[in-house]
């Protein structure tokens, strides 16, 4: 038979598709792939099919983020699989493409991709990103005398405070309420079990916070059952570390892992208070930004915040194959997508790995620093 | 002789205007408006600054000074209004009354949504501008100030706009303010019209800025001014931080407490009072208020409406009349004049009991307004007028 694709899954292909991803990651089939109710979704999981067997898979998903109040569409690719008697033969790298082409003529301009395998890294994605880990003993951990704080399951009707702290996050997946609320009900977070609770004052009207922790740890991580690492926080910092003191105390537990944004001056002022050994870490994928010219134009209100009117004016953005950025006689010229891409998101302890061939005491150095890196996302309620 | 105007100050008139500023705002002062508001009276602004003018005399003058605002990630411009002032030979003849009908036909026609005006006269009130914002007032003695750990406190440099720039862009709820903003308002010794300088908040050992507060000497009310205090009127970056400094600039100052404001918005600083047990007050934007481009403002906020309703947005309409309208499906709620939609949208929760919608109990379309407003909204901090 011909192998036909890429194209989107139809008909009997979409349980195929499950199937092949319920093979290839030994999850309950659906975990990686889209429900195939609607048909929106079918023309995002975008296959090769071998007499109408699904042979390889990329499911897309786009989701609105804001970063510093800047909304982008990004496209993430989830669940890319390809059935082993097909493997060599290129086709996973073909989706690639095809779901790149394809978020592209529908307005994405970033792509966010659950995995780090050569194969993104090949098609010009990257591991980017300025977030930092830290392992928080409990006995450095915030507390007040007695607790102030309590954990509680999220409900419908706490969903308007949660989206007024949620929408104050400088870097956000946006959600509505019902989506929201059911990603906060949900048992797992990422690749493992799960739990996110909202963060109450004892006494309170509203929350004040919220927090998503996996507990464990998938398989490959060899983490305790009953290990916590918070992924995702919204509202007031304080008060998320004193009700997880109060947690970690309940279960016996000794210290916690917390994954959070170097933009975070919050985490950031506790981590060196507290003494919390805080390591750089990326975006928990790989990252590119497929459309440089319309993440550029988004971003422009804030660029012209941060430079001025005047030293906005005399930067010039171009892409003609290659991303030109030019202030005064000096110009970079950024060939690949992963070049760009790093540029705007690497870690600033990282960022001497750019090689942008900038002299020191260049303008145009000094004008990019003023700009990046800008927040990312990450994953955590959302991951796909 | 004719008295000119309402129309936009001329450059050979600025000197003028600046008199009439002054001698209203600054008798005994020894210090003139144009250094206290660089950005307003300054020939950048001339479109702004409206006036009436007789024989080249400025004999009434409502200044204005258009600039983005940032709201939960929306963005709108406003126009701030400030110096509103006439020459008492010209008072009772309704000329500030008409170069504030002036002032606002012309932010309309550059895109402006949204007025902010430091007065509340009944000049503003009859012009359907009103009282509103969520704001609140802490004031924190020498012996509730937490340790200062690591953190110092150090004058600002200029090397240091960039990343002024960058810890305040991080703030959800902002003026936008490009570091030429940012060298001016910090250069003129004053903040939010009262002697004041800003400061750097860092980790000792680094000189690396976590945070920043603007602050005045004396308190914020007419009547608390000379009192033994200074008030932090804005601040941005690592809140924790922040407090922790807060005892350096007592002692510094030599005064007995500090009064930090902060938008009620701001849950971090709001939780860390209530941990502290700092005495907390609410208070209202200091003036008044008026959206004065509905369907723009609407517009501009559609993505954060979108956010907070999901789906439930698609049924909601929205005329921007005059009258303004808000319907979902069989009900709608017809808001007569422009301080009814401000009100709406900015009255604190705190306040909503004064709202009369006319919405029956249970109705839908009062919870969908319910999940949308409040809005926070900007205090003026670096940038009063």
């Amino acid at each position: 038979m011909t192998i036909q694709g890429p194209k989107a899954a139809r008909g009997v292909e979409i349980r195929s598709a499950a199937e092949l991803a319920h093979r290839v990651f030994r999850t309950g089939g659906d975990a990686h792939l889209p429900s195939p109710a609607d048909d929106e979704v079918r023309e995002n999981l975008r296959v090769f099919a071998d007499d109408a067997k699904v042979v390889s898979a990329v499911a897309m998903t786009y989701r609105e983020i804001a970063l510093l109040g800047v909304r982008h569409l990004a496209c993430c690719f989830g669940g890319v699989c390809t059935d082993t008697d097909y493997r060599g033969r290129g086709l996973a790298t073909r989706l690639l493409v095809d779901c790149r082409e394809k978020a592209l003529a529908d307005g994405a301009d970033l792509v966010l991709i659950s995995g780090r395998r050569g194969l993104y890294k090949r098609s010009g994605y990257v591991e980017t990103g300025a977030f930092n880990v830290c392992t928080i003993r409990r006995d450095r951990m915030p507390v007040a005398g007695s607790p102030q704080y309590e954990l509680r399951p999220a409900r419908r009707e706490d969903m308007r405070a949660v989206l007024e702290l949620s929408v104050a996050e400088p870097a956000r997946f946006v959600r509505g309420p019902d989506e929201f609320l059911r990603l906060l009900q949900r048992d797992r977070l990422c690749t493992a079990p799960g739990e996110s609770r909202l963060v109450w004052r004892k006494g309170g009207d509203r929350p004040v916070a919220f927090v998503a922790c996996q507990i464990g740890g998938a398989p490959w991580e060899h983490k305790a059952e009953n290990a916590i690492t918070v992924l995702e926080m919204g509202g007031s910092r304080r008060a998320i570390m004193q009700a997880m003191a109060a947690l970690l105390a309940e279960r016996g537990l000794d210290d916690m892992t917390l994954r959070y944004a170097d933009c975070d001056v919050e985490v950031s002022q506790m981590a060196a208070g507290f003494g919390w050994p805080s390591e750089p870490t990326g975006f928990r994928g790989t990252v590119g930004i497929i459309d440089p010219g319309r993440f550029w134009q988004a971003c422009a209100s804030l660029f012209r915040e941060r430079l001025g009117g005047e030293a906005f004016g005399r930067l010039r953005f171009s892409v003609d194959g290659d991303v030109r950025i030019a202030y005064g006689d000096e110009e970079l010229e950024l060939a690949e997508m992963r070049s760009f891409t790093d540029m705007v998101f690497c870690h600033p302890r990282h960022r001497d790995r750019l090689e942008l061939g900038l002299a020191e005491g260049s303008e145009l150095r000094q004008t990019l620093d003023c700009l990046f890196p800008l927040p990312l996302v990450n994953y955590g309620l959302n991951y796909y | 002789m004719t008295i000119e105007g309402p129309r936009a100050l001329r450059k050979e008139e600025l000197g003028s205007a600046i008199e009439l500023a002054d001698e209203v705002f600054r008798v005994g002062w020894g210090s003139s408006m144009a250094r206290h508001y660089p950005l307003l009276l300054s020939e950048k602004n001339l479109d702004g600054l409206r006036v009436f003018v007789e024989d080249g005399k400025v004999v009434s003058l409502v200044g204005m000074l258009e600039r983005e605002i940032v709201l939960l990630g929306t963005r709108h411009l406003a126009g701030s209004i400030g110096s509103v002032c006439t020459d008492p030979d010209y008072r009772g003849q309704g000329l500030a009354t008409r170069l504030l009908l002036d002032a606002r036909q012309k932010a309309r026609r550059d895109g402006v949504d949204v007025f902010l005006i430091s007065g509340s006269r009944g000049l503003y009130r009859r012009q359907d501008y009103v009282n509103v914002g969520d704001y609140h007032t802490c004031t924190i003695r020498r012996d509730q100030l937490p340790p200062p750990g690591r953190c110092v406190l150090r004058h600002w440099r200029m090397e240091d706009v960039p990343a002024l720039v960058r810890l305040h862009a991080a703030e959800p709820v902002r003026f936008v303010r490009p570091p030429d903003d940012f060298v001016a308002l910090l250069s003129c010794g004053q903040v939010v019209n009262r002697r004041g300088e800003t400061r750097m908040v860092c980790q000792s050992g680094s000189d690396e800025p976590v945070g920043y507060v603007a602050y005045r000497l004396g308190g914020f009310r007419p009547q608390d001014r000379d009192t033994d205090t200074v008030t932090v009127a804005e601040m941005a970056g690592a809140r924790w931080a922040v407090a922790r400094v807060l005892g350096a600039l007592l002692e510094e100052h030599d005064v007995a407490s500090a009064t930090v404001h902060y938008l009620a918005s701001d849950v971090e600083f709001g939780e860390m009072a209530r941990s502290c047990g700092w005495p907390t007050e609410p208070r209202g934007f200091p003036g008044t208020v008026g959206i004065i481009d509905a369907g723009r403002f609407w517009d501009a906020c559609t993505p954060v409406f979108r956010e907070k309703l999901g789906r439930e947005f698609d049924a909601l309409q929205f005329d921007a009349g005059p009258p303004v309208r808000i319907a979902h499906g069989r009900e709608q709620l017809v808001l007569e004049d422009m301080s009814a939609l401000t009100n709406l949208v900015f009255l604190p929760r705190h306040r909503r009991g004064e709202l009369d919608l006319g919405l029956r109990d249970g109705s839908e379309l009062a919870g969908i307004l319910d999940e949308l407003f409040p809005l926070p909204l900007v205090d003026y901090g670096l940038n009063y007028i």
